[in-house]
């Protein structure tokens, strides 16, 4: 289900230039307003830089570089 | 014993422990396992750097981490040595063959060429089995090396079904494939492997069945975050300018069904209504100008769903292994060694 959101979130930004202009403004408001749990939320708002802006990726996890 | 030894101290102890074990080898492959367990990232790479061995380092680590709770106890030393080595053995054999899978430009398929790739890969595997082996030779409940030895070979089933899977979805049209097969294929790859390496500091650390089985869920996690974070960045690597790019054959060119990619042919399929054999990301560069910005915004798309899966993974990992160890704080080093320690937790203050 958490996927899910993400994936259904993630397209929305992409494929709807108001919605990442409305991010862009106020990622924390969009965010807060669809009503995801806390996780994901957070989890949002760590690609807000990158859905809004267009900003690199971080590699989150060096050590296990698989 | 003072606290958990400090990753340099544990590296060079089994590091020692290793090269005792190479010595035993014939010598033209002990030189060839020496040069492959010496690359970037394996035990023997000098001089060491802080990725260096951490597949020996985690079990080695965890156990560490749990005799804290339960006061020294060298017969669990020894058992962690040995887990960790095995470990080191097992998860560098894995590199290997991918790397032969793959056709990928890898150091040591450069430098030994497929054949002896292979060989050693079976050399490490079977290092692995003496080494635990040899842990009857000392005062531990005779069940242990058993136990480990049993975690060891099932674990290589599941990694080669795993393997397996994403072998023959590289047949398969991306559209045809879900996230879910996708994240059983990661689990089934990078989970199992992380998942052992848990269940055989847990092993060591003489825990309960139920406990080692939830250390072993938290390095499941770890590693389906770890395999699509690989996948992703993998991929944005792609769509940099081509100065940036490695000369490495990427996922795309080898047809490879990765998350970003599968999720990738998914948008393009419902957003723009193309049917799932006129999607073909192999040949970007020769799309018309319209069409190759559609499907750079659709991998653009994938690989970023990607990041937040796997960071969604990384976080129940976190909230896992938080539930084991309750009130009790895990040591440092062993969160640097999971890669537990950093900043998700702090965006919740935004």
């Amino acid at each position: 289900m958490e996927e899910q959101q993400i994936q259904e979130f993630v397209h929305r930004v992409c494929t709807n230039k108001a919605v990442q202009d409305e991010l862009a403004l106020d990622a924390e408001g969009v965010i807060r307003r669809a009503n995801y749990s806390l996780r994901v939320t957070t989890i949002l708002l760590r690609l807000a830089p990158c859905l809004a802006f267009e900003q690199p990726l971080t590699m989150i996890e060096k050590w296990w570089h698989v | 014993m003072a606290g958990v030894m400090e990753l340099e101290v544990m590296r060079s102890l089994l590091r020692e422990r290793l090269l005792r074990y190479l010595d035993s080898l014939q010598s033209a492959l002990r030189r060839d396992v020496s040069a492959v367990l010496a690359i970037e990232g394996k035990l023997l790479h000098q001089p060491a750097s802080e990725l260096d061995g951490r597949w020996a380092l985690l079990p080695f680590c965890l156990v560490q981490d749990l005799l804290l709770l339960t006061g020294d106890d060298s017969g669990s030393v020894e058992a962690a040595c040995g887990a960790a080595l095995a470990m080191e053995c097992i998860g560098s054999a894995t590199d290997l063959l991918d790397d032969v899978m793959d056709a990928d430009a890898s150091p040591p398929l450069e430098q030994l060429g497929e054949a002896r790739t292979v060989n050693v890969a079976l050399a490490l595997i079977s290092l692995a089995q003496r080494v635990l082996l040899a842990l009857l030779d000392l005062d531990l409940p005779v069940t242990l090396p058993v136990r480990l030895m049993d975690a060891v070979q099932r674990t290589i089933l599941q990694a080669a079904a795993g393997q397996q899977q994403d072998l023959l979805a590289e047949k398969r049209p991306a559209c045809e494939l879900t996230r879910e097969e996708c994240l059983e294929i990661a689990s089934a790859k990078a989970g199992t492997l992380l998942a052992l390496a848990c269940q055989m500091g847990a092993l060591c650390a003489n825990l309960e069945e139920q406990q080692v089985a939830r250390y072993a869920e938290v390095g499941r996690l770890l590693g389906i975050a770890a395999q699509l974070d690989n996948d992703a960045h993998d991929l944005y690597k792609l769509l940099q300018p081509v100065t940036q790019q490695s000369g490495q054959k990427s996922d795309l060119a080898r047809g490879k069904k990765t998350l970003p990619i599968v999720l990738a042919a998914r948008s393009l399929q419902t957003t723009h209504a193309l049917e799932s054999d006129d999607i073909d990301f192999r040949s970007l560069e020769l799309l018309a100008d319209g069409k190759r910005e559609r499907y750079l915004n659709a991998l653009r798309e994938g690989i970023l769903t990607t990041w937040g899966i796997a960071l969604l993974y990384r976080e129940q990992a976190r909230e896992a292994l938080g539930q084991l160890v309750g009130k009790r704080s895990v040591s440092p080093t062993l969160c640097r060694v999971l890669g537990l320690n950093d900043a998700l937790e702090k965006i919740k203050d935004w």
